[in-house]
């Protein structure tokens, strides 16, 4: 299970969001949407249309300055809705 | 009830839900009719509907019924049920009664799918593959020079299950029984009247409820390193709740086997009466998975149905907290309204139909799914390039519970 965490990315974690979506703040918040689990069902973009938008039936992450003043907690709950396990938001090092 | 007009697929009352007569809506498939037809005839003609005295309202076109399958606070999957309730089998999902009882529920319902998701991954679906190849290619070995098989009994109902029980963790000698079980399930016998749909009662039922209870306990103190395993160290670490891990370890049996069967058998029915398609399989197999997704939209399973939380109007109709919704998936997979639905295209790059159901409820084994579909696509068309339907074979069609072709011989030239 991906879960909000604060450490340095490794190899599997870069491969996996090759194919995806990843926008990162300049605090170091690091949103991640792997397409190859992402099924657009759009549960991040209800929870958290700031940081989350539907679009060709995946979900992207937008801007980062368009959601680095939401508390985390917006942005983990999004996260958490996600029924593919596909988001995750961390702080990333790497 | 004033009745403003009848026809012969239903009667429709002012203001109220049209009615549809309950012969349009069979378990069975007459010889050689296409009911998909007439359903998308049923779609064309009404958004939603009942059939007969039963008070289920049929949704027919795509938003609505993306919208009930996506929306699972407002239509929740199953009967309304209190949490003093009993049990029915043990592995009930958490209860719900109302909206906010609902929301709770779907939100348990993705923290349980999470926990079982590091089993259902690409990468994870990927490892298998090999193995997929193997079990098809014995299956293939005990008829390939016979020049004759028939595909469901022979091919398909072993395939997919046999690599469940493995994938499970289920002991050897007991893939034989599982495989019959999941064939058997859902399956009535096609001179059945007056079935009840969906009778969860069954015996098959039980014993596989009581089956893979046995496993868990069995495996309890040395977890392995299969699907049980990984759903009893969930449990221990406190991600899944025991009744959890019993409804997990059911559903993978009973969701598993009789969809992947019958969703196969629907596609090489389709390339043995299209050689074209088949030539294409074949020369171009970077093409399968779009072949293969596009028949399943034509050829899609049954349906589930939906509860309402809460008073509404929804698409036109007049919702009340506690109707029951139902969504039959050739409609809206077929309903030309979906995106990019409007023409039938083996190369689209992606697709949106809701077959695999939709969002908090989609088929978390659709990887797996895929997967075992391209290699029984490959390994056939490798072995056997071409074949046909046995000439004057009456089929049987099982539309109900989207168990498909009961049987499927082909002929081929050795």
């Amino acid at each position: 299970m991906r879960a909000t965490r604060t450490r340095r990315c490794d190899a599997n974690e870069e491969k996996a969001v090759a194919n995806g979506s990843r926008e990162q703040s300049k605090s170091g918040i690091e949103i991640r949407i792997d397409h190859d689990l992402c099924a657009g069902s759009g549960y991040c973009e209800k929870v958290c249309p700031e940081a989350f938008e539907i679009r060709d039936a995946k979900s992207w992450v937008r801007p980062a300055d368009q959601w680095r003043a939401l508390p985390r907690e917006k942005l983990d709950e999004a996260g958490a809705s996600c029924p593919w396990d596909a988001i995750s938001v961390a702080v990333y090092e790497g | 009830m004033s009745q403003v007009r009848s026809d012969t697929h239903s009667t429709v009352a002012e203001g109220e839900i049209p009615v549809v007569d309950p012969a349009e809506i069979t378990l069975f498939a007459k010889p050689g009719e296409d009911w998909r037809a007439r359903y998308d005839a049923l779609r064309e003609q009404h958004p939603f509907f009942r059939v007969g005295p039963d008070p289920t309202v049929w949704f027919t076109r795509y938003d609505a019924c993306r919208e009930i399958l996506s929306d699972g606070e407002l239509f929740w999957a199953g009967a309304f049920q209190t949490p003093d309730a009993p049990k029915i089998m043990g592995w009930d999902k958490q209860p719900a009664w109302d909206r906010e009882s609902a929301a709770e529920a779907v939100r348990r319902h993705i923290h349980v799918r999470k926990a079982l998701m590091p089993r259902f991954t690409p990468s994870e679906c990927d490892r298998w593959i090999p193995r997929m190849r193997e079990i098809a290619n014995d299956l293939i070995d005990r008829f390939a020079a016979a020049g004759e098989a028939d595909f469901v009994n022979d091919f398909s109902r072993h395939f997919f299950p046999v690599l469940g029980m493995e994938i499970l963790g289920a002991p050897l000698e007991d893939w034989g029984r599982l495989a019959e079980w999941q064939h058997e399930v859902f399956k009535v016998p096609p001179d059945i009247s007056g079935a009840k749909l969906l009778d969860l009662q069954n015996p098959t039922m039980e014993a596989i409820v009581d089956y893979v209870e046995q496993l868990i306990e069995s495996k309890r103190s040395s977890p392995g390193d299969d699907f049980i395993g990984h759903l009893l160290r969930a449990e221990k670490d406190g991600m899944l709740l025991p009744e959890e891990v019993r409804w997990a370890g059911t559903i993978f049996v009973l969701g598993s086997g009789h969809t992947v069967t019958a969703h196969l058998g629907y596609v090489f029915k389709y390339l043995a009466e299209h050689p074209d398609l088949r030539l294409q399989v074949i020369r171009e197999p970077e093409k399968i998975d779009s072949i293969g997704e596009e028949l399943l939209r034509l050829h899609t399973l049954f349906g589930h149905t939906r509860t309402v939380t809460e008073d509404m109007e929804f698409h036109g109709c007049s919702l009340r907290k506690g109707d029951v919704v139902f969504v039959c998936y050739t409609m809206p997979c077929r309903d030309p309204r979906g995106p990019g639905q409007e023409e039938l295209d083996f190369g689209r790059d992606s697709t949106r139909h809701l077959a695999w159901n939709f969002a908090w409820k989609q088929c978390i084994g659709i990887h797996f799914a895929r997967r075992a579909r391209r290699v029984a696509l490959e390994e056939w068309h490798a072995r056997i390039p071409e074949y046909r339907i046995r000439d004057g074979v009456e089929l049987v069609e099982q539309v109900y519970a989207g168990i498909g072709y009961h049987s499927l011989p082909f002929v081929w030239q050795t």
